[in-house]
C-alpha cells in the first residue's frame, strides 16, 4: 500500500502532538481554548504538506 | 418570544428566494467561472455536512459531553486529511466511470445490481430520520419565535420551497452526469452564511453576555463543575466510536459523497478541501463554548438545543434570535436540498430501474428526468411524513442519530474496495446483512418503535455500534475467503484497487466502427440517445468517428459504459453494454492492453519509491532502448493486433507510433501488411532483401522475428510476435555505387593496357605512312598514305584518350596538385580552347559566374573537365544556339553548371552515360570516353557530378549538367596549401 510522504508526515506530526500536548491540552487550570490550539497545529501542517497538487491521475 | 409570523415567514421565504437567485444567477453565468471554480467554494459546499444535527445539537453536546462535542467534526475531518488514501481513490473511480452515489460505487465494484439496491434500502433508512430532523428543526425555531405561528404550516412551506429548488436547480437536463454549478454555489453560501451567523452569535455571547474573553475566563473559573465536566476524559472509546462514524459517514453518507464525488470539479480541490473543510468545521466549532456558557449564565429557560435562537431573545437583543434562525434555516435547507438529490439518483438507478425501464421509443432523457423529480419531491415529502405523524420529537432526534450508526456498516466494503480485492460480493453482502441486522435489531428498532426483540441483553449505543461493525467485518472477510469471486469481480476488482494495475481487456468487439455501436445501441436506447451517448463518447475521448482501431473502439466501448452509468447507473449500463456491445467469441480473456497498462503505471509514477521506483525506471530504460533502435520493431499479440511500433518503424512507414499501436495488422496500409503478414506466416526467422515499393522508390528491408511462446500463467498472457525491420536501401546503393566504380576502373586497367599495346604499332605505321607519303611521287600513293595518316591520327587520339582515362582512374590522389583554383578562370580558359575547333566559333557563351568562386584542387583536371562538358554541349546544339555556363558559390560548395540547348538525354539512357565506351555521336565523332572521363576527374576533386533531364526542365528541355565542388574558403589554413608539394 502506497502511502504519500505528505500523508505519512502529517499523520506522524499529529500522532506526537497529540501524545504530547493532551495533558496540557485538557489541564483543568488551563485555558478553554487550548485543543483548538492543537487542532489548528493540525491543519495548518495538512495545509503545508498538501500545499503541492499530486499531478498523478490515476 | 413574540415576532411577527409574517416577520419569520419574511426573513425565511427571503432568504430561500436568495438561494433561488444565487442558484439561476450561476446557471446563467453570471457569476466569474473563476469563482464558481474556485476549490474554496468546493470546500465550503462541504460544509453540506454541518446539518442541523451540528448547528443546534452541538450545544447540548458540549454541555454533556465537553470537548466531545468535536469528536462528529475530528471523525469528518480525519476523513479529509487521509483523502490521498481514501478520498482520492474514490475520487478517480467516480470520475472515471460516472459513478454517482456509495450504491453505484459497490454496484460497481461488486458487480452485482443487489449490492446497490441493498446500500440504497440501508441508506434510506439511515437517512431519512436525518431529513425528519431537518424539517422539524425549522419548524421548531419558527414556533420558538412566533408561538402563535403553525409548526406545520411552516414545516409545509418550508418543504415547498425545498422541493422547488431541488427539482429547478438540481436535476439538469436528466442526464444524471452533469455538475449542478448553480446548486454547489448555493450550498457554499448557505455554509458561509451559517459559519458567519455562528461566528457572530460567538462574539455576540462573549461581548454582551460577558463583557469580554477576560470575563468569560473570570465567570468560568467560577464554575468548577462546568470545566471539570469539559475537560474531563471521557471513558475509553467513547467518543472513538463517534469519531469513527463520522469518518465514515464522509464516504457513507449520500449528500456526502454526492457533493465530495460527484460535483467535484478538480481532483486539485479535493487537496484543498484535505485541510480546508477540517479549518471550516474548527471555525464552526469554536463559537459553540461561548454560546452555551453566556446561556448558562444568565440561566436560560430555553432549550438548550436551541441556544443559537434563544441567546439574542435573552440578552435583550433580537435581532441576533434571527440571525440564529437564519443560520439554522441554511444548515436545514442545503442538507435536505443535496441529501434529496443525492437519494433521489440512488433510488432511480437502483430501485426503479431494475424493474421499470423505459422503451427504445421514449425520449429516455426526459424519462429519467421526470422520475428524478418524482421522487425528489417523494423523498422530501416522506421525510414531512417522518416528521409530522409521530407526536414525540426527542425519537426524531434520536432515530436520526440511530441512522448515522447505520452508516458505519459500509465501512468494511469502502475500505476492502480500495485494498481488498479478495473481497467479494457474497461477503460484502453477508457481512452488511449480518451488520445491519444487529443495528436494526438493538438500535434502529427499539429506538424508532420501540420494538425490542432482545430485551435481556442491554447494550449501550457505543457497544452495539462496535459489535455490529466488528461481526460485519468478520463475517465479510470469512464469506469472502470461503467464496469465490466471477471473473468480472476479479476485473472490477482489479479497477478498484488502489495497488493493483488496471487489465483492459485485449479483445476485438463484434461492432467494428462508431457507426455499428450506434446501430447495436439504437435497439434497447433508441437512435436518438444511442447517437447521442456515443458522440459523446466519442467528445469525451477526443476521438475521430472514423477511428476502426480496436484499441480505439475498446476505449469508446468503456467510455460509453460509463457514461451510460451516470445516467442508468453501473448495473443496468454493465448489462446493457455486455449484451448489445459484447466481445467476439475467439477473445481470448486475460489478454492484457499493454498500452492501457504502461499509460496507468505512466501516471502513477511519482507514487513509486523504493525498488518500485527503481524497476520502474529500468522499465522506461529498456522501453526505451526499444523505441530509439535504429530498427524497426514491430510486436503482434496472438491476435494480429500491433502492440508496439517504434521509432524507426514510424519513420520507415510514416506511421507514427501512437497510431499504429491497438490497430490490426491488416489496417496499417499496403505494402507494409502484406509483407509483414506473409513474413509472420512464413516459418523461416530471416528474409533477406525483401524489395518493396515505397510512393514510386525502391526499398530493400531484411526482417527478422522472434515468436514469444505462451506463459503458463492465465494471468499473463503476452504470446506473440516480434518482427524486426533492417532498412537496407542505403547500404544497396552503396554496393551498386562501389560495383559500377570498381567496374570503371577494370575498364582504365584494360584501356590503358590496350593504348600501350595499340599505341606503339599505330606510331609505326604512321611513320611508315609519313614516309611513303614523303618520298613517292605517285599521287594515287600519297593520297593513300595520307589517309592512313589521317586514321592512324584518330586511332592516336582514341589510344591518348584510352591514355587519359586509364591516369584519370588511376590518380594517386596524394600526388595529385593541390592549388587554388579560380573557377572563372578556367571556365574562361576552357571556352578559349573550345573556341578554337571550327564548330565552336559558331556557339554563343553565356557565363555568369561568381568571381570568388574557388575550389582547391588541379586547374588542368578541372580545365579538363569543362572543355569535355562544353565540347559535349557544342556537339547537341545547334548552330548559333547558346551554351550557358554558370557558377555560383551556394553555402560551403562552388556548383558549376552547363546548359545546352539540344535535345537532351533521355531518361533511359541516363544510368549509362558515365560507362566508358558509350556515346550517342556517330561512328568516328567520338569516343564515349569524355564523361567518363569528367566522371572520374570530378571524384579526383571531392565533387559531384548530376545530370539533369530533358524531361525535368520545362524552360529548356537541353541538358544540364552540374557539377558541386567543395569550395576553398579564405580562411582555410594557406600554409599548407603553401607547403604542399606541386605536382604533376
Amino acid at each position: 500500500m502506497y502511502i504519500p510522504p505528505s500523508t505519512l508526515m502529517m499523520l506522524t506530526f499529529s500522532y506526537l502532538i497529540f501524545l504530547l500536548s493532551m495533558d496540557w491540552a485538557l489541564a483543568v487550570d488551563g485555558a478553554w481554548y487550548r485543543p483548538f490550539v492543537i487542532c489548528i497545529s493540525v491543519i495548518a501542517v495538512a495545509a503545508w504538506a498538501y500545499r503541492e497538487n499530486n499531478s498523478d491521475e490515476l | 418570544m413574540n415576532f411577527e409570523l409574517s416577520t419569520i415567514f419574511a426573513v425565511g421565504a427571503g432568504y430561500l428566494c436568495v438561494l433561488f437567485a444565487i442558484a439561476y444567477i450561476t446557471d446563467r453565468g453570471w457569476i466569474p467561472e473563476k469563482v464558481v471554480h474556485h476549490p474554496v467554494v468546493y470546500v465550503l459546499s462541504l460544509g453540506v455536512f454541518a446539518s442541523v444535527w451540528s448547528y443546534y445539537a452541538s450545544t447540548g453536546s458540549a454541555y454533556r459531553d465537553g470537548f466531545g462535542y468535536l469528536a462528529p467534526f475530528i471523525g469528518i475531518s480525519l476523513a479529509f486529511l487521509l483523502s490521498p488514501l481514501l478520498l482520492r481513490p474514490i475520487l478517480n473511480l467516480t470520475k472515471n466511470f460516472q459513478l454517482s452515489s456509495l450504491a453505484d460505487l459497490l454496484a460497481f465494484r461488486y458487480r452485482s445490481p443487489w449490492a446497490g439496491t441493498i446500500t440504497t434500502l440501508v441508506m434510506l433508512m439511515g437517512v431519512m430520520p436525518l431529513l425528519s430532523l431537518q424539517i422539524q428543526a425549522v419548524a421548531n425555531t419558527v414556533r420558538l419565535l412566533a408561538p402563535d405561528s403553525s409548526e406545520t404550516i411552516m414545516a409545509v412551506v418550508f418543504c415547498i420551497m425545498i422541493t422547488l429548488f431541488s427539482i429547478f436547480f438540481g436535476t439538469g437536463k436528466g442526464s444524471g452526469r452533469e455538475r449542478h454549478e448553480g446548486l454547489v454555489v448555493t450550498i457554499a453560501f448557505e455554509s458561509v452564511v451559517k459559519l458567519l451567523a455562528l461566528l457572530v452569535l460567538g462574539f455576540f455571547a462573549v461581548y454582551k453576555g460577558f463583557g469580554g474573553f477576560a470575563e468569560m475566563e473570570a465567570w468560568l473559573n467560577t464554575q468548577p463543575e462546568l470545566l471539570q465536566r469539559l475537560k474531563e476524559p471521557a471513558p475509553p472509546g467513547t467518543y472513538h466510536v463517534t469519531a469513527l462514524i463520522f469518518f465514515t459517514a464522509a464516504v457513507a453518507t449520500p449528500h456526502m459523497f454526492y457533493i465530495i464525488f460527484h460535483e467535484n470539479n478538480h481532483p486539485r480541490a479535493l487537496n484543498t478541501a484535505s485541510w480546508g473543510l477540517p479549518f471550516y468545521f474548527l471555525l464552526l466549532g469554536l463559537p459553540v463554548l461561548p454560546i452555551l456558557w453566556a446561556a448558562l449564565s444568565i440561566n436560560s429557560q430555553f432549550a438548550i438545543e436551541y441556544f443559537q435562537i434563544t441567546l439574542g431573545y435573552d440578552l435583550g437583543a433580537p435581532v441576533f434570535s434571527l440571525i440564529g434562525f437564519i443560520g439554522g434555516l441554511s444548515a436545514a435547507s442545503g442538507l435536505m436540498i443535496v441529501i434529496t438529490l443525492s437519494l433521489s439518483t440512488m433510488c432511480l438507478n437502483h430501485l426503479i430501474l431494475p424493474i421499470w425501464q423505459p422503451t427504445a421509443r421514449q425520449d429516455i432523457y426526459r424519462w429519467l428526468l421526470w422520475k428524478r423529480r418524482l421522487l425528489i419531491a417523494a423523498l422530501i415529502w416522506g421525510g414531512f411524513l417522518f416528521y409530522y405523524l409521530p407526536n414525540d420529537s426527542q425519537n426524531i432526534r434520536a432515530v436520526s442519530n440511530i441512522g448515522l450508526i447505520g452508516s458505519l456498516q459500509f465501512l468494511p466494503a469502502i475500505i476492502a474496495l480500495l485494498y481488498w480485492p479478495r473481497g467479494n460480493k457474497v461477503g460484502f453482502m453477508s457481512g452488511l446483512a449480518v451488520g445491519t441486522s444487529i443495528w436494526l435489531i438493538f438500535l434502529f428498532l427499539p429506538v424508532s418503535s420501540g420494538i425490542d426483540l432482545i430485551p435481556a441483553w442491554d447494550l449501550s449505543t457505543r457497544e452495539v455500534s462496535a459489535i455490529s461493525l466488528l461481526c460485519n467485518v468478520l463475517t465479510f472477510m470469512v464469506v469472502s475467503f470461503l467464496s469465490q469471486s466471477s471473473n468480472e469481480e476479479r476485473i472490477s476488482a482489479d479497477i478498484c484497487s488502489v495497488d493493483n494495475l488496471r487489465r483492459q481487456h485485449r479483445a476485438r468487439l463484434t461492432a467494428g466502427s462508431p457507426e455499428e455501436f450506434i446501430r447495436q445501441l439504437t435497439k434497447p436506447l433508441g437512435e436518438r440517445t444511442a447517437t447521442r451517448e456515443v458522440m459523446q463518447a466519442l467528445r469525451d475521448l477526443n476521438m475521430e468517428s472514423n477511428d476502426h482501431r480496436p484499441k480505439s473502439l475498446r476505449l469508446l466501448r468503456g467510455r460509453l459504459e460509463a457514461n451510460l452509468s451516470g445516467l442508468l447507473g453501473p448495473a443496468i449500463a454493465h448489462d446493457l453494454i455486455d449484451r448489445f456491445l459484447p466481445y467476439t467469441a475467439d477473445s481470448e480473456p486475460g489478454a492484457s492492453d499493454l498500452a492501457a497498462i504502461e499509460t496507468r503505471i505512466e501516471a502513477y509514477r511519482s507514487n513509486l519509491s523504493g525498488m518500485a521506483a527503481d524497476l520502474d525506471n529500468l522499465r522506461r530504460y529498456h522501453r526505451q532502448i526499444l523505441l530509439d533502435l535504429p530498427l524497426g520493431v514491430c510486436s503482434l499479440g496472438p491476435d494480429d493486433q500491433i502492440i508496439m511500433w517504434n521509432h524507426a518503424m514510424a519513420d520507415m512507414t510514416g506511421t507514427p507510433s501512437d497510431e499504429a499501436a491497438g490497430l490490426h495488422l491488416s489496417e496499417i496500409g499496403e505494402p507494409w501488411h502484406s509483407m509483414l503478414y506473409k513474413f509472420r506466416d512464413n516459418d523461416a526467422p530471416h528474409q533477406h532483401k525483401v524489395t518493396v515499393n515505397i510512393k514510386g522508390n525502391k526499398r530493400f528491408i531484411s526482417l527478422h522475428k522472434a515468436v514469444i511462446e505462451k506463459s503458463d500463467s492465465p494471468r499473463v498472457r503476452h504470446d506473440g510476435v516480434i518482427i524486426l525491420l533492417e532498412d537496407l536501401t542505403d547500404t544497396e546503393l552503396l554496393e551498386e555505387e562501389l560495383a559500377h566504380s570498381e567496374r570503371l576502373a577494370s575498364i582504365g586497367r584494360l584501356a590503358a593496357g590496350v593504348a600501350h599495346e595499340i599505341g606503339n604499332p599505330i606510331t609505326g605505321i604512321a611513320c611508315l605512312a609519313q614516309n611513303i607519303r614523303d618520298e613517292t611521287s605517285n599521287d594515287e600513293l600519297r593520297n593513300m598514305a595520307r589517309q592512313i595518316i589521317e586514321q592512324t591520327d584518330r586511332t592516336s587520339r582514341i589510344v591518348q584518350s584510352l591514355v587519359n582515362f586509364a591516369h584519370s582512374g588511376s590518380n594517386n590522389r596524394s600526388e595529385q596538385r593541390m592549388e587554388v583554383v579560380h573557377v572563372a578562370e578556367c571556365i574562361d580558359e576552357a571556352i578559349t580552347l573550345v573556341k578554337l575547333n571550327r564548330k565552336g566559333k559558331h556557339m554563343q557563351f553565356d557565363v555568369q559566374c561568381e568571381a570568388n568562386a574557388r575550389l582547391k584542387g588541379d586547374s588542368q583536371q578541372l580545365l579538363q573537365i569543362l572543355v569535355n562538358l562544353i565540347n559535349n554541349a557544342r556537339d547537341a546544339s545547334p548552330e548559333e544556339s547558346t551554351i550557358t555556363i554558370q557558377c555560383e558559390h551556394i553555402a560551403a560548395s562552388v556548383q558549376v553548371s552547363v546548359s545546352d540547348e539540344g535535345s537532351g538525354i533521355p531518361e533511359t539512357i541516363r544510368d549509362r552515360v558515365f560507362e566508358p565506351f558509350f556515346t550517342t555521336k556517330e561512328p568516328g565523332e567520338g569516343t564515349g570516353l569524355g564523361l567518363s572521363l569528367v566522371y572520374s576527374l570530378v571524384e579526383n576533386l571531392n565533387g559531384h557530378i548530376d545530370i539533369m533531364l530533358a524531361s525535368e526542365r520545362k524552360q529548356n528541355p537541353g541538358t544540364r549538367v552540374t557539377l558541386s565542388f567543395p569550395a576553398y574558403e579564405a580562411k582555410e589554413d594557406d600554409s599548407v596549401l603553401r607547403d604542399s608539394p606541386e605536382k604533376a
